[in-house]
């Protein structure tokens, strides 16, 4: 069983509108599952901080290009992505994404089981989180934080759906299966 | 049991406290438009940006791109020199040949009559001094 963040209700609208406490809300909800983000795909505490900070400032500036108040969270977590695309590009590990890309399955297949995990299992889930591939980690977390749909992980990551759906089935097979191995 | 997501935020709570601090000293000031948190300066901004996602990702392009057109200012200058000394080392026509030269154009002359300017360039144009235009209608 999955936990999906709720669809609640986020004062948007009064953030469009430049309203501090609207934005203070906002930040409120959204500061630790973008750090998460951010930070299982770059690995830095420090640049995860800049890149939570640098995404926010972003949102502020554009938050009037975003159409649908509903649609926040995304928005905000795909400018989140794009700042995390230039900071492997910065660290020159956009040959690696590209690879990494280019190495995985074409086929897709929807994959009904979610991943749960074992109490004594968490330290290894988070190590084992670490060693899959950079896009198929960041489509797990995307769903694995917020919940979010196949559609909405493809806007955010800039990739089609039957990719997404494919980096998903294979993303939480390789874990279960690397978490199967370590179970007693 | 728990959910990724539960241990996923669990295991970064400890990032809330600088989290909360980055609001207050960062991103407050930003909302209010008070002050650049990345830069005071926002033409420095601008710059290190451009150079960070343009510049920076692709500098072996750039740097071949400025190899290209060494080579290029290079090969332009040896081949300036080569056609000035080329031009040095040409000799001045001898006698001879400005005189086959001079014979030539004339039979030309005598052949297809001497060259007309054309009407538009007889025109003039611009009034001339008033004495002239005085002159011209005392005559008439």
């Amino acid at each position: 069983m999955l936990v999906v963040a709720e669809r609640e209700q986020l004062p948007v609208a009064d953030a469009r509108a430049g309203n501090a406490e609207a934005w203070k809300t906002l930040f409120r909800r959204y500061r630790l599952p973008l750090y998460v983000y951010v930070f299982e795909l770059v690995r830095d505490e420090q640049a995860s901080l800049d890149l939570v900070q640098e995404t926010f400032i972003n949102a502020f500036r554009h938050i009037a290009s975003l159409r649908e108040d509903d649609k926040f969270g995304g928005w905000l977590f795909r400018i989140a992505h794009q700042k995390c695309v230039q900071q492997w590009r910065r660290q020159g590990r956009e040959a690696e994404l590209r690879e990494e890309m280019l190495r995985e399955p074409e086929t897709s297949s929807p994959d009904p089981l979610d991943v749960l995990v074992r109490e004594e299992q968490e330290a290894e889930f988070m190590r084992q989180l670490e060693k899959i591939p950079l896009p198929q980690r960041s489509a797990l977390l995307l769903h694995f934080i917020e919940g979010f749909s196949l559609e909405e992980i493809a806007r955010i990551t800039g990739t089609q759906v039957g990719t997404v759906k494919s980096r998903l089935h294979y993303a939480k097979r390789a874990l279960r299966k690397l978490l199967e191995e370590e179970a007693p | 049991m728990k959910t990724p997501r539960e241990i996923l935020l669990n295991q970064h709570k400890s990032a809330e406290p600088r989290l909360d601090r980055m609001w207050t000293q960062k991103l407050v000031p930003a909302l209010d438009g008070n002050a650049t948190p990345v830069s005071r300066n926002v033409l420095f901004a601008a710059g290190w940006k451009m150079w960070q996602e343009l510049i920076l990702p692709s500098r072996r392009i750039w740097a071949g791109l400025a190899c290209a057109w060494v080579v290029i200012a290079v090969m332009d200058l040896a081949s300036s020199r080569t056609a000035t000394e080329v031009a040095r080392q040409t000799k001045p026509p001898s006698r001879e040949e400005v005189r086959v030269l001079i014979e030539q154009r004339r039979m030309l002359t005598q052949l297809i009559g001497p060259p007309t300017e054309p009407a538009h360039s007889q025109k003039r144009t611009t009034p001339g001094p008033h004495s002239e235009c005085a002159a011209r209608t005392a005559a008439a």
